[in-house]
């Protein structure tokens, strides 16, 4: 399982074919996608998660923040996390 | 992959790198009260004031007659300390009613449903922030979600389970 976690739309752009084709799960900032965007990921069968508190991109101690629960949810899954 | 990406152990290094000390917890809870509403049953929301998806819900609220109380505070993490919620349970905004803890999006129905049976719970959780509860609404996606109840030392149970049909319409399932 993979699980990418994207704060840009430039990320998301570049990340979208591997996202679908790996029928990975995404990790995003809450109003970052657009309907259509969503709408693409619900056709492909993606899993869409939001953060509960806004992760800054920019800033590991946030990122790192935001990963904890994440990895220990699944423990096993590779994590790609954007890089800004 | 390209370099935009990089990989969990990779942010874990540099997380290593990076001082390692906790965040300071404040000792007070900083908290901008606005009366919104003046209609029974009455709950306290405790939200951030950047979280839209919360103040959506406090709209779902009052479109269900409730009279709401948002309390706004930069310090979500020392609020649901503070009321015990188990760290399973949590989502964006935690609420206050009749003594029961209502934690992320859960319907304004089950909340009724709550009211009206009174169970021996501390409150009602609809965990992280499923696409499709109110106030979370992006688009025709509808993903299933459950609402659970709960005590203060985690233990939890399912309290009812909405799962979209065939025409996208959520089929609500209590328990």
């Amino acid at each position: 399982m993979t699980i990418y976690l994207i704060f840009s739309q430039e990320g998301f752009v570049e990340a979208q074919e591997s996202l679908i084709a790996d029928k990975a799960s995404l990790w995003v900032n809450q109003d970052f996608l657009s309907d259509e965007q969503v709408a693409v990921l619900t056709q492909h069968n993606i899993e869409l998660n939001l953060f509960i508190e806004f992760v800054d991109g920019s800033d590991v101690k946030s990122i790192d923040a935001a990963l904890k629960p994440i990895e220990k949810q699944t423990p096993k899954a590779e994590i790609l996390v954007e890089y800004l | 992959m390209n370099k935009m990406f990089y990989s969990l152990l990779f942010v874990l290094f540099l997380t290593a790198c990076q001082d390692e000390s906790e965040p300071t917890e404040q000792s007070t809870v900083a908290v901008t009260e606005v009366v919104t509403s003046s209609t029974a049953p009455t709950i306290e929301v405790y939200r951030s004031p950047t979280c839209n998806c919360c103040h959506k819900w406090i709209t779902h609220l009052e479109e269900n007659k409730f009279s709401v109380i948002d309390k706004l505070t930069q310090d979500m993490v020392s609020v649901k300390e503070a009321v015990k919620l188990p760290k399973q349970m949590a989502s964006c905004h935690t609420a206050i009613i009749d003594g029961y803890i209502i934690e992320g999006h859960v319907p304004a129905d089950d909340i009724l449903r709550l009211l009206t049976e009174k169970p021996e719970v501390a409150g009602l959780s609809v965990p992280q922030m499923p696409v499709g509860t109110p106030g979370m609404e992006m688009g025709e996606r509808k993903d299933p979600f459950i609402v659970f109840q709960f005590d203060k030392a985690g233990k939890h149970s399912v309290f009812s389970e909405y799962t979209p049909d065939d025409s996208n319409q959520y089929q609500h399932q209590t328990h």
